[in-house]
């Protein structure tokens, strides 16, 4: 077992992310399908399947969006939801044994980046909504739409500090209802838009901009949601770690994270096609398609239900950054709180347009780093350490740590994740979202978290062979022997 | 209030379960972290089927979703 400094509390990483007890796991597939479904489902739905509508039509746009969640799925389902159920860790924390005892707090950076991109995707579209209910009802004048929706923004960012600063246990309930709220919205939208051009419209609406090859059409949606799908891992351990086995978190993730995500994203998808400028955001089309009555209903909607969305994002923000104890140690829960808010304010004020319509940059981003990641973890966790971790050295640190490799830096993750980067970049343009050399024929995700995977193995037998990262003990380590050690 | 009391904060909030320990549970941390580190505390991996499950539902369903993709477009 570790042998690092005792495992009082003042030692540990963070004091918020205490271990789940197996008999504490008490979640049945039921309450984690309604779980993921909840998280899974907001507005943000809408515009991942306005960003396909560039790419495809409907029925095929809708095929390759479905398979695109499926993959990603996978990946998360043989990277943290094995960890996380097994030991009742979360996805940061679970980052440490192949990143190290201070390389995880990559992990947590990448948490707050990712969720404060989703929460300013949701921002940005709660300031839309409030700026057409104004202009609809003729309080202000289209002139001052834009200005509008910058004061909007930063309001519903400043009620949402006001909010989580005192950690309002109000988040447990409202994550449900807005994601019951958004579903009825979608249909409302499908409804409408069926109204509007009728179901041969819908099928037949060409999309808006595709490549001259159509197989790269295919690819590039589906490594959109690739990377979607992807980018829950920080949701992920989180939820799933309140499950008491792999077993039952395996159809409730697939289920409760696949289908309501892709039901939406396909009314986003045909919104996209149907209503060009709208990039499938409702709030661009709803007065004009539903009338001023159900338009300024809908919106007041999207207006609270982007706000409970955003405190979900950013509360989840804040307790990840105070994971790291020197963030923790220096700065109050409140200030937390702003921080994880800041970056989407500074985003709402100077890019908030252009933040939305390249949201495919984003979700590169999200693939960029993370495919790698989830190839690393899942080699680490299957191949190098027998599905065995030493929990006591996930929560302790010191220079005999198990998880100290060499300063608190594991070098066959940094060479695993540089490959993993230089693959993906090999084959698409995060920035461009321009595919390069065979990515019509392999996605870039994919190959990306594969040589990650396959390099950081190369490297750790090299660390292994130096006698860092306790992958000789796990190599040996069986229950029997862990409970007796434990009873000496 | 227990950890296990928490649980339903824990999905909607994803990784952010407990800022909001309460006092007793943070003081348990230690212990807590003891009890874990048995190999009774661990959960159940993936039975073998779940493997092929997984294969088929995130790898075989996809492709054949892609290939019909490919011929639509």
């Amino acid at each position: 077992m570790n042998a690092g400094k005792p495992a009082s509390s003042s030692s540990f990483a963070g004091l918020d992310n205490a271990p789940l007890l197996k008999s504490e796991r008490t979640w049945r597939g039921g309450t984690l399908l309604a779980s993921s479904t909840s998280t899974a489902v907001a507005t943000w739905c809408f515009v991942l399947g306005g960003t396909v509508a560039y790419y495809l039509d409907a029925v095929t746009g809708a095929i390759a969006m479905m398979a695109g969640i499926l993959i990603g799925i996978g990946v998360i389902l043989i990277s943290i939801v094995p960890v996380a159920t097994k030991y009742g860790v979360d996805s940061a924390l679970s980052s440490k044994t192949f990143m190290g005892s201070r390389g995880w707090y990559l992990a947590v950076a990448l948490l707050f980046v990712i969720l404060a991109g989703w929460n300013t995707v949701i921002v940005v579209i709660l300031g839309r909504a409030v700026a057409e209910i104004l202009v609809t009802m003729g309080l202000i004048g289209e002139q001052a739409r834009s200005a509008t929706e910058v004061i909007a923004m930063l309001a519903g960012l400043g009620v949402v500090w006001l909010v989580i600063r005192r950690g309002s246990s109000a988040l447990a309930s409202s994550s449900k209802w807005i994601a019951l709220g958004v579903l009825v919205l979608a249909t409302c939208v499908l409804g409408l838009l069926i109204k509007e051009v009728g179901v041969s419209g819908l099928l037949d609406a060409a999309p808006l901009a595709p490549f001259d090859n159509k197989a790269t059409n295919v690819t590039i949606s589906v490594e959109a949601f690739i990377a979607t799908a992807i980018a829950w891992w920080p949701y992920v351990g989180g939820m799933v770690r309140l499950v008491p086995s792999a077993r039952t978190a395996l159809w409730p993730s697939i289920f409760g994270l696949a289908v309501p995500l892709a039901a939406v994203s396909i009314i986003g998808l045909l919104a996209g096609l149907v209503v060009p400028d709208s990039g499938g955001d409702p709030t661009a089309f709803l007065t004009q398609v539903g009338g001023v009555v159900f338009g300024v209903i809908a919106l007041a909607f999207i207006v609270l239900a982007n706000v409970g969305s955003t405190m979900v994002g950013a509360y989840s923000a804040a307790v990840g950054i105070r994971q790291v104890p020197a963030i923790s140690r220096r700065t109050s829960w409140s200030t937390a709180c702003a921080l994880a808010l800041i970056p989407s304010a500074v985003v709402a004020v100077f890019f908030a347009d252009a933040f939305v319509a390249n949201l495919q940059v984003f979700l590169a981003v999200c693939g960029l780093f993370l495919a790698p990641m989830c190839g690393i973890q899942a080699v680490d966790y299957f191949l190098l350490r027998r599905q065995t971790l030493d929990v006591r050295a996930l929560y302790t640190d010191g220079p005999t740590n198990t998880y100290r490799f060499w300063a608190g830096v594991n070098p066959a993750a940094v060479v695993g994740f540089g490959v993993g980067v230089a693959t993906f970049l090999m084959l698409l343009d995060p920035l461009t979202y321009t595919p390069r050399t065979f990515f019509t024929y392999t996605t870039a995700s994919l190959p990306s978290m594969l040589a990650a995977g396959a390099a950081y193995w190369l490297a750790s037998l090299v660390v292994r062979r130096m006698g860092k990262g306790g992958y000789r003990e796990a190599a040996t380590r069986d229950p029997a022997q862990m409970a007796e050690r434990l009873q000496r | 209030m227990t950890a296990h009391e928490l649980t339903p904060l824990a999905g909607v909030a994803g990784p952010a379960l407990v800022h909001h320990l309460p006092t007793g549970a943070v003081d348990d941390f230690a212990h807590r972290v003891e009890l874990a580190s048995e190999a009774s505390n661990d959960g159940d991996s993936y039975a073998v089927v779940d493997y092929y499950a997984v294969a088929l539902a995130t790898v075989l369903v996809p492709l054949v979703m892609f290939v019909v993709a490919l011929l639509l477009a």
